[in-house]
């Protein structure tokens, strides 16, 4: 039994592997509270806390900060590759441009284009799968025709959960990975593997964000309208 | 109001301190202006209504009087004194309610018309300050209704009472969403807008009646965003076309934007003291019939470097202003800017002269 479960294990084909591990990323809808820590190349420390709704996996999402005081009500809808930000000093909602999407998000280690990646399987396919002891080690390369500014993600995805614990991200031309992400603490919620602690790491300049699950639910229903531009003065305030 | 204070209170207010002081140039003399400024922010959301207050108590120090014509060319004008008066009064104070699909916003409100960074022609109620146009601005008291309709389409209406209501502002507008590329709304406003009478120098209040159009989209990767107005009582255009391109350390970013404003003149000469009244009250949204603003802005952690300038191409005044912000902690932040206005003397930002702002907040 366990030599014929190895050599499924072994079948595995990359894009089988990227299947599965996109399809733990796709659950239908989930509410909750992340505090999201930005910790500087000096060691200083800004936390946020943020409401966020996605559903369709992570096709749309939707987050309002809610601390600290001077960002509360600031919030930024994704839909697919697109990203839309309200400031409420202004009452103005801002699409966000391709080019744009290279800024950090209010300041963090994740740049716009991270957050609208999307399933992995969306803009990027694989060339290799390596093996190790507890884990797969998945290359994926951008598919012809998606621009996006990494030229190489490494995937590190534990063989249980199929969770990629370690994505290195590689600029293009670049043999360093410029940034890595680490998925740890993964708890089953709602029987879906949830990674309560992240952090992408700038390997560039040392600072890195961290972000802890306060509180999860992907069993309350998230109404579909709420995901549009024209309804996120009202959510972001409210 | 007591009571009122007791209410807000008792409700758990967050809000922000806040303290200004600007050292500046009058007349060759160095002078300083300050204020305190608390804003207390209540909300609440019951069932499916919702409501919030911004209540302000500001209060100003040092020189607080001035004389209108001092920011002018020399015309012989008498003396049109004006005073920062320290005042608590209500920045937002508004209650929602949705029945979907319609959502009903009564009291003070933002607007939020419009796309443009520097100037908003289409947002008619509100005016930007050209020293800092992302700083919150003061609500406009409106009964506003949103329905939403097929799709990422939904109609805005919205009416400002005013002592009669054929003098009152109505309006409203398109607004969509097309394949996730375009934001748009197209609008109708007939609105009460105050000018500058010429000879007796008062204000005087007259209708207007313009179309809107707003846009927001990106082109080869570029955000492009406008707004224009047009006005069909004197047939007059206002248009806004702006871009901004973020480079590839995604830190550093700029926006140019360009309006084109055919309320105002083309030749600096022509300014009387009406325009320049106008202007100063914020009744016109520039001297000039083409202006250009220009930001570049620079994220390093906690600081945030930045340049902005605004050009009157007409008259060629500037006025420059560079400015750095920082991150104390997670409710602290300290924000300088600097300015200095160039040009030729009775030009629209020569008149400014030069000053630095710093400003202090404090969230809770």
């Amino acid at each position: 039994m366990f030599t014929l479960f190895t050599f499924i294990i072994l079948a595995l084909s990359p894009e089988e592997l990227l299947s599965k591990v996109d399809s733990v990323a796709i659950f239908p809808h989930s509410i909750g509270v992340m505090e999201e820590t930005i910790i500087t190349t000096t060691g200083k420390k800004r936390t946020f806390k943020i409401k966020f709704y996605t559903k369709n996996g992570m096709d749309k999402q939707l987050m309002v900060y809610i601390f600290p005081p001077q960002v509360r009500g600031n919030s930024f809808l994704i839909i697919g590759d697109n990203v839309w930000a309200y400031f409420p000093e202004t009452g103005r909602i801002r699409k966000i441009a391709s080019h744009a999407k290279k800024q950090k998000m209010m300041g963090s280690d994740f740049t716009y284009e991270d957050m609208t990646m999307g399933t992995y399987k969306k803009k990027f396919k694989p060339v290799n799968l390596n093996e190790e002891k507890d884990i797969y080690v998945l290359t994926l390369v951008p598919k012809e025709n998606v621009k996006i500014s990494y030229g190489k993600l490494v995937l590190r995805v534990d063989k249980k959960t199929y969770v990629p614990l370690v994505v290195d991200f590689y600029r293009k031309g670049e043999d360093k990975p410029y940034k890595t992400l680490i998925q740890e603490d993964i708890k089953i919620v709602d029987y879906i593997p949830t990674p309560m602690h992240v952090v992408m790491r700038n390997n560039e300049t040392g600072s890195e964000t961290e972000i802890r699950t306060i509180r999860i639910d992907y069993k309350t229903k998230v109404e579909d309208d709420l995901f549009s531009p024209k309804r996120l003065r009202e959510v972001s305030e409210e | 109001m007591n009571i009122l204070l007791f209410v807000i209170l008792a409700i758990k207010p967050e809000g922000f301190f806040e303290y200004q002081g600007e050292i500046f140039n009058l007349k060759g003399e160095y002078k300083f202006v300050g204020y305190s400024k608390l804003n207390l922010t209540s909300r609440q959301r019951i069932s499916s209504s919702y409501f919030r207050t911004d209540l302000v108590y500001i209060s100003y120090h040092g020189k607080t009087q001035y004389d209108l014509a001092d920011f002018m060319p020399e015309y012989a004008l008498p003396s049109i004194p004006f005073t920062y008066k320290s005042r608590l009064y209500f920045r937002n104070a508004f209650l929602r309610v949705r029945i979907s699909p319609l959502t009903l916003q009564f009291g003070r409100q933002q607007i939020g018309w419009g796309t443009g960074y520097a100037f908003n022609p289409t947002n008619v109620f509100q005016k930007k300050s050209i020293l800092d146009p992302s700083y919150e601005l003061d609500g406009v008291d409106a009964l506003r209704m949103f329905l939403d309709i097929a799709g990422s389409f939904d109609v805005d209406l919205l009416y400002i009472p005013e002592n009669s209501i054929d003098s009152s502002s109505y309006g409203g507008r398109l607004r969509g969403n097309v394949k996730g590329f375009l934001d748009f709304s197209l609008g109708y406003l007939d609105y009460l807008s105050t000018y500058m009478d010429p000879v007796i120098f008062l204000p005087f209040k007259k209708k207007n009646k313009i179309f809107t159009l707003d846009f927001s989209t990106e082109f080869l990767g570029i955000g492009v965003h406008g707004e224009g107005t047009y006005n069909l009582k004197t047939k007059k255009k206002i248009g806004l076309l702006g871009i901004d391109y973020t480079f590839n350390d995604g830190l550093t970013s700029c926006l140019l934007e360009y309006l084109r404003n055919e309320e105002g003149k083309d030749n600096f000469r022509d300014y009387n003291p009406a325009d320049w009244l106008d202007y100063l009250s914020g009744y016109t949204l520039t001297m000039g019939q083409n202006e250009f603003f220009f930001n570049l802005e620079r994220i390093h952690e906690l600081f945030t470097f930045k340049i902005s300038s605004i050009t009157n191409i007409n008259d060629k005044s500037t006025i420059v202003m560079p400015g750095i912000s920082y991150s104390f902690n997670d409710y602290t932040s300290l924000q300088i800017t600097s300015y200095v206005g160039l040009g030729r003397d009775g030009t629209e930002y020569s008149n400014i002269n030069d000053g630095v702002i710093f400003r202090i907040r404090v969230g809770f």
